[in-house]
């Protein structure tokens, strides 16, 4: 066996979504960091759908950035059109959603791989982990090299004994029929991990030549200045979009599935894998609802360089034959070719209660997993992950405390501490109903939560800190100016104020009072005070927001310092919980399993109930007073 | 567990006795009570001294009305049983003015406390040892098991039907919302944007009948206020001692809330009724028959029950005349007695202001007609409305049904005036919250399953 002469301080296994922003954190936190690939031509690949964000994921990409990621950067370059979804429904829930052109996504992520200094991108199939008296010492590929690193990080997708199905026929495969890491799972249960099957899926992909788009409806992008990263609030709106098409299923289509359903994996056994709920096949939409007479399509284009398109609403692992037939009968499709059949994968997932909340693994020291491995499913929250592990192995090197976003703080909090408070019985994507302070972990505040930790960790660029910096600075000073500047009710003031639909004043108020009527917008206050200074847009909604939420904000606010109390009630790594009296059993079982950080995590666990916690309350003030 | 609240809560066992302490913990507690406090010398509890009492009255701060007239005994942090500031107010003992203080009381701002969450509190605080913490968890324990049992007990009636039904209408508004929102590009079958008004508005008037039982359900725990008034000599306390002597069941007689009526608690086939004999509403220029009238009208206004009696020997007096018309006839039962003797009243009178079953006729003296009165009260009280059954009995069941109507209004209010979906989510998940205090289901765990399973949802 050939021991790589060079060591590496974090070894990445994989090289998608989380493997890429776990990577460069590390290697820019100024560790020596290796990326390990099945093939370098599927760097930061999208295998299912060629687009990122919408509510929640979107949210996450934001977080990303104001953390110092990549993956806000990446589809900003690489985005074939864009728009901004919910607009009426509130700036909490606001979310922008790109269409990427997945071969420059792919092409450029690997790009800034390949350029990054402390980091080395390299193929190679990953067979087993190395593991000493409990801590990691590094991998062994097929071919037969030893890399030796003192962390590493697993972000193997849906490689792990990955298995392809379509109709009859399966076959060993990763995505988009790359290898299958089989041994490597073998490798993990030998180290005592729990493993369990998940599955997805993906809908065929066609040749937009043969597409009859006048039937359809055209579903253009949205123009002005939106973009994903921080680093690109202002600048002009990306142009020449594409759009996508929408066009529907009907009752032919659903007469052929019908007829074959006894040929689908699903139904047949063939699948043993959970799949999602949120993203169920085409075959297992109409089996469930059978009522609904047609389900829409929205046809999706790859990339600028290929013809190919994806059919977003069509997912399914029916026989190839079944899958040509019933494109075919759906209205623009008439005449489509199909260039690639969608597909079922079935992959071994990581039980995530097994995991701290470091994203660390707790059998052995300095293993750390991220990603679609993690039971997870989406670009979005695989990027997440992968951040927070490749931030948190390079923390530990450097021994300092690792970074652990709660709850109240980000999106990727929920996620992190959903997967390993709870683990998850489906693939999880992540929801903004998951989240219980939706308020104020909006897309416009994600530099405000989370830039100054990006900073202290190290890893947002100083042009970023600068530009964040700026925006604060503005943001309090035009604050000062709305709270401290009076209009008097001048019959002026009045018909301007009549004019917007807004009522007229009796006395002086602040411009900050009326900016709170839900109908004055920024543009409203200009013409009352032509003083103002110009704003960036990204200051005028963040000012809008705040003010006009003022009162349902104040009261998420106070709602979050009751939940941070139990929070910083810490637990102590030694606890032993057979220890404590009046516990339940089942609840004594799964804190033992769990191991939860605080108070507050281990109050979220399924099966600790409250009076369970009221007893390890109990347990802790004796502890302390006895100590 | 938050301990940054007030508490407050019964410290003395329910029931009657001769005293009842109400005790308030937290930091605002000298605020809260001050606010509902009146003292001759204007003491403020919190400029007191700490083991220091006062004497005063507990009033409802905007009406000025009387609740009962009290002892309060101040404590300040860390020296109280608690280790937190505290007062404990000591009243008459019995349950209907410690309800009225400590309802005063949540009404401002505190909460009601959990079992054991006194002592729980002084234990974190410091203020308990080692052993006494042991006995902690056997009391919450304890009361945990209770408590159990009361919920278990409660939820077999209708009111957890209708809580769940409410509820069951509250998901289905939430997982459109929330389906809305993570999924705005697909197609959301079964309801629409118009459905949304009715559902609330249907879940605020259903929330609005359960609340109204709650004085009902309340009286049936601690006794029906039932209000004997008439004219000297119509035969109130004969029917008093009619009522009494044939159930003879007395329990116990204690000095009402009015100095100058008689209050006697009977059992009638298992519902407590609190008998108080009352002077009439006599037009007068005396001072202190006034102050009588006065004290009269209040008692009819906090009464559950009214038994108005005429004497079916003699006329109509402008007396009756004036007690017919100042009787709510929704609570009100007219008794005509006397009907052994010569009949000279006329009934025509009656008859415009109550319905036939509300007249009864009874001879007190002779026993006659008695069972229909009890069999009257009975009907009253118990109903036979279709929301027959719906009893709110339980005052955190109280609370919680005031919390979510007050959030489901908050939604539909500001749906109509166009507040965004996001906000409104809140106040839906605010309502849902305070019933999920009765049903015990939690929003977090269920709303995703709730969205999937309602819709077809997903690329």
């Amino acid at each position: 066996m050939f021991v790589y002469p060079q060591s590496y301080q974090v070894i990445v296994i994989g090289a998608g979504h989380a493997g890429c922003e776990a990577a460069l954190s590390a290697a820019k936190m100024g560790f020596k960091t290796l990326v390990l690939t099945i093939d370098l031509d599927h760097v930061a690949f999208m295998p299912c759908n060629p687009s990122l964000g919408g509510p929640a994921k979107g949210h996450i990409v934001r977080e990303i950035d104001a953390l110092g990621g990549e993956m806000g950067h990446n589809i900003d370059a690489t985005m074939i059109q864009v728009r901004m979804l919910n607009t009426r429904k509130g700036p909490a829930v606001q979310a922008l959603r790109a269409q990427a052109d997945k071969k420059k996504y792919h092409l450029r992520m690997k790009k800034v791989l390949e350029e990054e200094s402390n980091l080395d991108l390299k193929q190679g199939l990953v067979t087993k982990i190395l593991v000493e008296e409990g801590k990691i010492r590094g991998v062994e590929t097929a071919t037969g090299i030893k890399y030796l690193g003192q962390k590493v990080i697993l972000t193997t997708g849906t490689f792990l004994r990955g298995r392809i199905i379509i109709g009859e026929k399966t076959f060993e495969a990763g995505p988009n029929q790359q290898l299958s890491a089989k041994e490597l799972s073998r490798s993990l249960q030998e180290n005592g991990f729990t493993l369990k099957r998940f599955k997805t899926g993906t809908p065929p992909r066609v040749l937009g030549r043969t597409i009859d788009y006048e039937k359809t409806e055209p579903q253009p992008g949205h123009s002005g200045s939106l973009f994903f990263s921080f680093m690109h609030e202002g600048r002009e709106g990306i142009q020449g979009q594409l759009p996508c098409h929408l066009t529907h299923t009907n009752p032919r289509t659903h007469a052929i599935i019908n007829e074959n359903i006894h040929r689908a994996p699903l139904f047949s056994g063939v699948i043993e894998g959970t799949g999602p709920r949120y993203c169920p096949s085409i075959e297992d939409k109409v089996v469930s609802f059978p009522n609904k007479n047609s389900h829409q399509i929205f046809i999706e284009p790859e990339s600028l360089s290929t013809q190919e398109m994806y059919l977003s609403g069509l997912p399914t692992s029916l026989p190839e034959d079944v899958q040509f037939s019933f494109l075919r009968t759906i209205t623009g499709l008439e005449r489509v070719d199909m260039v690639r059949p969608g597909y079922a994968i079935e992959y071994d997932v990581i039980d995530t209660r097994q995991l701290n909340l470091t994203l660390e693994t707790m059998h052995i020291e300095g293993l750390f997993t991220a990603g679609q491995v993690n039971g997870t499913s989406g670009y979005e929250e695989a990027g997440g992950q992968g951040l927070i592990a490749g931030i948190n192995a390079a923390l530990s090197l450097k021994g300092e405390a690792p970074l652990i976003l709660d709850r109240a703080q980000a999106y990727i909090g929920v996620l992190i501490d959903d997967l390993v408070t709870k683990g998850t019985e489906e693939p999880y994507r992540m929801l903004t109903s998951r989240a219980e302070y939706r308020l104020l972990l909006r897309q416009d505040n994600a530099d405000q939560r989370l830039s100054p930790l990006g900073r202290k960790i190290g890893l947002l660029s100083d042009n970023q800190w600068k530009l964040f910096q700026e925006k604060q600075q503005e943001i309090e000073m035009v604050l000062g100016l709305l709270e401290k500047i009076q209009v008097k009710p001048t019959p002026e003031v009045n018909e301007i104020l009549q004019e917007k639909g807004s009522g007229g004043l009796n006395k002086p108020v602040s411009l900050k009072e009326i900016f709170r009527r839900p109908e004055i917008t920024w543009v409203d206050l200009l013409d009352l005070e032509p003083e103002l200074p110009k704003i960036r847009k990204g200051v005028q909604e963040q000012l809008e927001t705040t003010i006009k939420y003022e009162g349902y904000i104040e009261r998420q606010k106070r709602e979050i310092e009751h939940f941070k109390k139990l929070e910083n009630k810490l637990l102590p790594d030694e606890i032993n919980y057979e220890e404590v009296p009046n516990l339940r059993t089942e609840a004594r079982e799964k804190l033992k399993a769990v191991r939860p950080r605080s108070v507050g995590q281990a109050g979220r666990i399924n099966g600790v109930s409250p009076a369970d916690i009221t007893s390890l309350l109990i347990f802790l003030e004796r502890k302390k007073r006895n100590d | 567990m938050n301990r940054e609240d007030t508490i407050a809560a019964l410290a003395t066992p329910p029931g009657i006795g001769a005293l009842g302490i109400i005790r308030v913990s937290g930091p605002e507690s000298h605020k809260q009570v001050d606010r509902i406090f009146q003292n001759p010398q204007q003491k403020k509890i919190k400029e007191m001294k700490g083991y220091t009492a006062a004497y005063g009255r507990i009033c409802e701060p905007e009406s000025g009305s009387l609740a009962d007239e009290v002892v309060v005994l101040v404590m300040h942090a860390p020296h109280s049983y608690t280790g937190e500031n505290m007062v404990e107010i000591i009243g008459h003992g019995g349950p209907v003015p410690l309800q009225a203080i400590l309802e005063l009381l949540l009404d401002g701002g505190a909460r009601l406390a959990e079992p054991g969450e006194f002592t729980r509190r002084a234990f974190f605080n410091g203020k308990m040892d080692l052993a006494q913490a042991e006995a902690v968890v056997d009391v919450i324990e304890a009361k945990t098991r209770q408590g159990l049992q009361l919920a278990l007990d409660q939820l077999e009636g209708s009111l957890s039907r209708l809580v769940k039904a409410s509820s069951d209408r509250l998901w289905e508004v939430l997982a459109y919302c929330e389906a809305s929102i993570d999924f705005p590009e697909d197609e959301l079958d079964g309801m629409s944007l118009e459905d949304f008004e009715t559902y609330l508005k249907r879940v605020e008037g259903d929330l609005e009948d359960a609340l109204a039982t709650y004085s009902r359900g309340k009286a049936l725990r601690e006794g029906v206020r039932t209000t004997i008034i008439g004219r000297p000599n119509v035969g109130k306390s004969t029917l008093l001692n009619a009522l009494l002597g044939e159930e003879r069941a007395l329990v116990t007689s204690v000095p009402g809330t009015t100095r100058d009526s008689v209050e006697e608690i009977i059992n009638l086939d298992g519902i407590p009724l609190r008998l108080i004999d009352t002077a009439g509403l006599r037009e007068t220029e005396d001072e202190v028959e006034k102050l009588g009238v006065d004290r009269t009208l209040k008692l009819l206004e906090r009464s559950d029950l009214i038994l108005a009696v005429l004497d079916s020997t003699t006329g109509f007096t402008a007396e009756d005349e004036k007690m017919l018309e100042t009787i709510p006839p929704g609570k009100s039962l007219v008794v005509v007695n006397k009907i052994d003797l010569e009949e000279k009243i006329d009934l025509s009178r009656i008859k415009g202001h109550f319905s036939e079953d509300e007249i009864l006729f009874i001879s007190a003296r002779e026993g006659q007609g008695l069972a229909n009165v009890r069999a009257a009260i009975k009907k009253r009280i118990i109903g036979t409305s279709e929301k027959e059954g719906i009893w709110v009995s339980n005052l955190r069941h109280e609370r919680a049904l005031k919390g979510a109507l007050k959030s489901v209004q908050a939604a539909r209010e500001g749906w109509e005036q166009g507040v965004t979906m996001d906000l409104v989510v809140v106040d839906i998940r605010g309502a849902l919250h305070c019933l999920g205090q009765i049903t015990g289901e939690t929003i977090s765990q269920d709303i995703s399953r709730e969205i999937f399973s309602r819709f077809c949802i997903g690329k």
